[in-house]
């Protein structure tokens, strides 16, 4: 009564699935899925290749390197950081209010996505530097700087990696249901208590996402940092910088300096991904 | 049908919107104690109704007035907000808060209105008690069946001593087995809480079931009023007469007369005087005759017919016919086989006057 | 099924074909690991007309050139077209250890100028030096200031002064060991805020005001015009540094790359050279 099966083809991906495989993925996704993998690692299979093991106790003790490491890391976590409480107030303005002018508010935020660093780095000191528009007056007034000290690299970090946060914030807060503040208005709760204990909450896997991609970007960020704050070991050398001014003299040095950048975003990369982002 | 507490009805709303394709005009009034079902098919603008009460939506004339107070009016440029009225809603689908336990649901309102954490999870877990629920206090909202997150949203509606309870499709959500339950235990929660409630749904059974007094909204009218029995017996519209299992047709007559006519033109012969001008005539599907042609005797009330659509059911199947006056016919299955019925056909239909029940309209 | 697999896998190879070759075409835009910083400009020279063969060498030739020599190269490129109208010069500027990379990697390239002599050497060591590199001009170290000398720098000593913006190269590039070397031989213990990985940016910084005064060429000094002051250096503790050139052996114009390394040692070589700043060379 019913038509023919093809007893070879559905009937045995059912059985696999119900033993509890899973279904084996389509060969037409498999093979540009792998090309990709393989165009992703080999760059650091290389790297590991020419890792120069023996010497890398030592180099790995370099104050050049635990200095560079110990910037990086503060930039990037304070940037994040900068990122979040900034950002988050950012993102709620553009997904839930009408103002004027919103759709040019939007493009700005991204703009630093699609700036060349190096240019963004020198924006940041028409901006913010001794001559700058803002920079000038304050150091006239204050004697203060943010070139060539900590807080510029973290300034440059904030600048490069905000937006992603932004963006990232505002899709989920899209993405809310809005009946949930409802129901959290029919119960008693005034506007910030929603926004607190409701719309919030509902949003943290975006806002996961999105602190971990600004995270991510500003630990590797070079051009805008270099162009802004400057280079100094122990105030703004961060860690590809001293990757690449190493390659001007020890390429073994700047290999593991690379490994040690590799691992440490590794370390927070993998076990938060899946944690932050899976379902 | 009017006063029920000592000051007045709960809930006194004129609810004037304007929708897309009309404007609702709907005057409400809930006494204390009384479960009210606003009855009505989909589009009738009752969802938006209720989210007005709730102050969801603003009106855009009339009133809402709670215990006296006024909610919303327009008029005045009156209008207090959602968080302030002494009003819960529970949505259809249930809506529970998915990154907080069943327990921080149910004490969200009370913590929300200030009261200290402590407290507010100790009356939560009172209120999940005494829905059956004590055992799931901690469950997430993704964990729990149907009918057991629509009992949380009920203890989470409940749990802040609303004056006036709002139920939106409470059962819609709900398949068919559940629906029977919940719609039982429901009705035992409603009895037990005080203040008002005001449920709005499209399925008869529950408004019949679970109200005290059923209001019918059709194209933002009230079209009928009444409770569960009076709708049932005399039921006033065509789409009231559907959801009751009757057919209703509209006749004028001459009082005292047994001739009526419908508003197309055909004649009806009652089978009792008629009792006022403005008639409303109920016959029974069962109580109708099909024929496939015009009978031989040209009994009275014998009008042509097309079929519209053959709905078989269990033991009887449902014909809709098209014609001078529109009917549902139920006939036997083995009539239905005889006559060999098909949308399309045409054919006769008979009933005796006996049975026609005329009232006024 | 097998043909589809087939189609995915040329179309990847031609993916990452045509990615090397873009790699390769350009050494100028993709140099180095950082996007950025690098001071690198490459410039095609003037047309490869060829209409007459008799007047001089033809053929078209790269040079890697470190990135002090920028404008004077191009400059000394333009003469040369105009007296060999047959040949075409194109350049690529950038840190001379990344174009020393570059060469010892097998970039392709016919001449290279170092700005200084450890570069040269390590390129020699790899084998791809024909002949023997041969110094073309020298380059002494300046101070300097922003025009109009706001912070009154006055010389080196004002390098130790924590309270004034001072900017070096960093250690890795030649202008950097040098400007170290100067302040070493002058006694001063500098305190730099900022340790640029080009001179090029180090020079920005100071036209720009960021920084009160720095160390570079004396030909960056002249380079930037107005918006600078330079401060000599006392000659007694100045360094001097020798540019060697050479031209190389994966060349494929030898004849014409060596029409080049002599035609910078030339007079007119020389005198376009110097107009920028730079010094004869040594007895090298």
């Amino acid at each position: 009564m019913s038509g023919r099966e093809r007893h070879t083809g559905s009937a045995a991906r059912a059985r696999r699935r119900r033993a509890g495989g899973g279904e084996r993925p389509p060969l037409a996704l498999v093979a540009p899925a792998v090309v990709a993998i393989a165009f992703v690692a080999l760059p650091f299979v290389a790297l590991l290749q020419r890792a120069p093991w023996g010497d890398l106790g030592g180099l790995l003790r370099d104050p050049v390197v635990t200095d560079a490491l110990r910037l990086s890391l503060i930039g990037a976590c304070a940037a994040t950081g900068i990122a979040v409480v900034l950002g988050v107030p950012l993102a709620w303005l553009l997904a839930r209010t009408e103002f004027p002018g919103r759709a040019v508010v939007r493009a700005l935020v991204t703009l630093p996505m699609v700036l060349p660093p190096v240019v963004g780095g020198a924006a940041l000191l028409y901006a913010f530097g001794r001559r700058g528009l803002v920079g000038g007056p304050a150091y006239d007034a204050t004697g203060l700087l943010l070139p060539f000290s900590t807080w510029g690299v973290i300034v440059a970090n904030t600048f490069v990696s905000m937006p992603f946060l932004v963006i990232t914030v505002e899709a989920g807060l899209r993405s809310v249901d809005r009946r949930y503040e409802d129901a959290a208005a029919t119960l008693g709760a005034g506007r910030w208590t929603t926004l607190r204990r409701v719309t919030l909450p509902l949003v943290t896997p975006s806002l996961a996402a999105g602190a971990l991609l600004a995270w991510a970007r500003a630990l590797g960020e070079f051009g805008a940092t270099v162009t802004f704050a400057g280079n100094l070991q122990g105030r703004t050398q961060t860690m590809p910088l001293a990757v690449f001014l190493a390659r001007e003299s020890d390429q073994g040095a700047a290999i593991a300096i690379s490994l040690v950048l590799i691992a440490v975003s590794l370390l927070v990369l993998v076990p938060l991904r899946d944690r932050w982002l899976g379902p | 049908m009017s006063g029920g507490g000592p000051g007045g009805p709960v809930l006194d709303a004129h609810l004037v919107l304007a929708l897309d394709r009309f404007t609702l005009d709907l005057p409400l009034r809930v006494n204390e104690g009384e479960v009210v079902a606003l009855l009505g098919p989909n589009g009738a603008g009752k969802t938006t109704a209720l989210r007005a009460v709730a102050g969801l939506h603003p009106l855009d004339g009339g009133h809402v007035t709670v215990d006296g107070t006024p909610l919303d009016r327009p008029d005045g440029d009156t209008f207090v907000p959602p968080a302030r009225r002494p009003v819960g809603l529970v949505f259809q689908d249930h809506l529970l808060f998915p990154h907080l336990s069943a327990l921080d649901n149910v004490a969200f309102g009370l913590r929300a209105r200030g009261a200290p954490k402590g407290e507010a999870r100790r009356a939560a877990a009172g209120w999940l008690e005494r829905l059956g629920l004590g055992g799931h206090a901690g469950a997430r909202p993704a964990t729990l069946s149907g009918g057991q997150a629509q009992r949380v949203a009920l203890a989470r509606a409940l749990a802040t001593g609303p004056r006036v309870l709002l139920l939106d499709e409470p059962l819609a959500a709900l398949d068919a087995r559940t629906r029977i339950d919940v719609r039982a235990e429901l009705r035992r929660h409603l009895a037990d809480v005080p203040g008002a409630r005001l449920l709005v749904t499209h399925d008869a059974l529950d408004a019949v079931t679970l109200a005290d007094r059923i209001v019918v909204v059709e194209d933002g009218r009230v079209s009928q009023e009444g409770t569960p029995a009076e709708v049932a017996r005399r039921p006033r519209t065509p789409y009231v007469a559907d959801l009751v299992g009757t057919n209703v047709i509209a006749a004028s007559a001459v009082p005292g007369g047994r001739d009526a006519t419908t508003a197309t033109g055909a004649r009806l012969a009652l089978g009792a005087p008629a009792p006022a001008a403005a008639l409303t005539v109920a016959v029974l599907p069962a109580d109708m005759a099909l024929h496939p042609t015009q009978p031989d005797a040209a009994p009275p009330n014998t009008w042509p017919a097309t079929v519209v659509a053959v709905e078989p059911e269990r033991a009887r199947v449902r014909v809709r016919l098209d014609g001078p006056v529109p009917l549902v016919a139920e006939v036997t299955p083995a009539a239905a086989a005889e006559l060999a019925l098909a949308p399309g056909d045409a054919l006769w239909v008979s009933v005796a006057p006996e049975r026609l029940d005329a009232y006024p309209a | 099924m097998a043909r589809r697999n087939s189609r995915a896998a040329v179309a990847a190879f031609g993916l990452l074909g045509l990615l090397a070759a873009c790699g390769g075409d350009d050494a100028s835009s993709d140099d180095a690991a950082a996007d950025d910083a690098a001071a690198a400009t490459g410039r095609a020279g003037a047309g490869a007309g060829a209409s007459d063969a008799g007047a001089g060498v033809d053929g078209s030739i790269r040079v890697l050139a470190a990135a002090s020599l920028t404008d004077a190269f191009d400059d000394v490129g333009a003469a040369f077209e105009a007296a060999n109208p047959g040949a075409g010069v194109e350049f690529a500027y950038g840190g001379s250890s990344d174009l020393r990379e570059q060469v010892v990697a097998g970039a392709p390239a016919d001449v290279f100028a170092s700005a200084n002599a450890s570069n040269m050497a390590a390129v020699v060591d790899a084998g791809a030096v024909a002949g023997e590199p041969e110094s073309f001009v020298t380059n002494a170290l300046e101070i300097v200031v922003p025009a109009g000398n706001a912070a009154g720098v006055e010389g080196l000593e004002d390098f130790a002064d924590e309270g004034l913006l001072i900017g070096l190269c960093a250690e890795q590039v030649p202008c950097g060991e040098f400007g170290r070397e100067v302040l070493a031989n002058a006694g001063v213990t500098p305190a730099p805020d900022t340790e640029e990985p080009d001179v090029r940016s180090l020079l920005d910084r100071v036209a720009s005001g960021e920084l009160d005064a720095g160390i570079v060429y004396v030909t960056d000094v002249l380079a930037a015009g107005d918006s600078v002051e330079g401060i000599a250096v006392p000659d007694d503790v100045n360094v001097v540094a020798e540019y060697p050139i050479a031209a190389l052996t994966g060349s494929g114009e030898p004849e014409t790359a060596q029409a080049f390394v002599d035609f910078v040692l030339s007079a007119e070589g020389q005198e376009i050279l110097g107009s920028y700043g730079f010094g004869p060379p040594g007895r090298e």
